[in-house]
């Protein structure tokens, strides 16, 4: 026997409101998705115009230990600066320092991970061989892309 | 139906509603957090370019050790742009870093405890122990927003002579 009008009626309802709460939950989630990635993007873009330093060498003489050569970075945004060889690339003449030939430290020498807002650090790059006297140029990437560079001066 | 219908166009709507105002408060939460950032950039590019010091006309003035064979030099540093936190400032004296603080720790350091250098005002800072060989040194004081200062000077034996006197700001981080 055929269910009567007031089941019909009843079951079409609960399909109906089953579908449009199916709908409203996948939009909620699509838009809870997009909500966090809008605050992501925002963060990383405020850190990023937050991020700043600069190398503070005099270009023309730069500390040098046998093949070790010493490199100060001033933090002069308002945000800690990751300062480890996985966050940090250093460049000089346009070939990558390996991580394992860097040292992160602060000023006394103790190893840190962060640079904070007008702290300096020193990076310490050892090469297998010296520099040759004349002029190079060292370029520091940080995580989140900022770089700078600086032409300094080796003499023998 | 009819009740159906309207039940689950009400879900929809309400849903809908709700997605709108997620996602404004999400938009409203980041452009907030990006316009703060945006100022703090402003006001470092525009301290960069209100900065201004030097050596004021008074220069640098020295005290010759004879017999020790070493000479001491305090140079007069004046703030001709808008004001400056000097215990923000970093030194490189002759190419290491050194702390600016007073002349115990190492042979550079401020004369007084400085805080704030207002428009006009004069900072001295000294170096003891220089050797007495004629050598060029050099001092870059770094400010707290990038900018620097560089002196470099030599002794004639008997006299302290200013080499150069240069100052920059960094160019815009890309």
């Amino acid at each position: 026997m055929a269910a009567g009008g007031p089941a019909s009626e009843l079951i079409m309802f609960i399909v109906a409101v089953i579908i449009a709460g199916s709908v409203a939950g996948g939009l909620a989630y699509v838009t809870s998705d997009i909500a966090h990635g809008m605050n992501d993007r925002g963060t990383m873009l405020a850190e990023r115009l937050r991020t700043d330093f600069v190398i503070i060498n005099d270009p023309s003489n730069i500390p040098v230990t046998g093949n070790t050569y010493t490199f100060y970075v001033k933090n002069i945004g308002k945000e800690p600066i990751p300062f480890t060889a996985d966050a940090v690339q250093v460049f000089i003449d346009g070939e990558l320092v390996p991580p394992a030939n860097l040292t992160f430290t602060d000023i006394s020498g103790n190893p840190i991970t962060t640079l904070y807002p007008y702290d300096v650090g020193q990076i310490i790059v050892a090469r297998e061989t010296a520099l040759s006297s004349g002029t190079h140029k060292i370029v520091i990437t940080l995580e989140n892309g900022k770089r700078r560079s600086m032409v300094f001066e080796i003499y023998s | 139906m009819g009740f159906s219908v309207s039940a689950s166009t009400a879900i929809i709507f309400i849903s809908f509603l709700m997605a709108a105002a997620t996602l404004y408060d999400a938009w409203d939460n980041s452009y907030s957090n990006v316009q703060a950032a945006r100022e703090d950039w402003y006001e470092l590019r525009l301290s960069r370019l209100s900065t201004s010091v030097g050596l004021n006309e008074g220069g640098l003035a020295y005290v010759v050790n004879q017999p020790s064979g070493v000479y001491n030099v305090t140079f007069y540093i004046q703030n001709f742009g808008n004001t400056l936190y000097i215990p923000h400032w970093s030194g490189i004296y002759d190419g290491d870093y050194v702390t600016l603080y007073d002349t115990t720790d190492d042979t550079v350091g401020w004369v007084s405890d400085y805080t704030y250098l207002l428009p006009g005002e004069v900072a001295e800072i000294t170096i003891t122990d220089i050797p007495l060989n004629g050598t060029q040194h050099t001092l870059k004081l770094v400010f707290g927003n990038g900018c620097w200062l560089m002196l470099s000077w030599h002794d004639n034996g008997t006299d302290v002579l200013l080499d150069s006197e240069s100052s920059g700001c960094p160019m815009g981080v890309s």
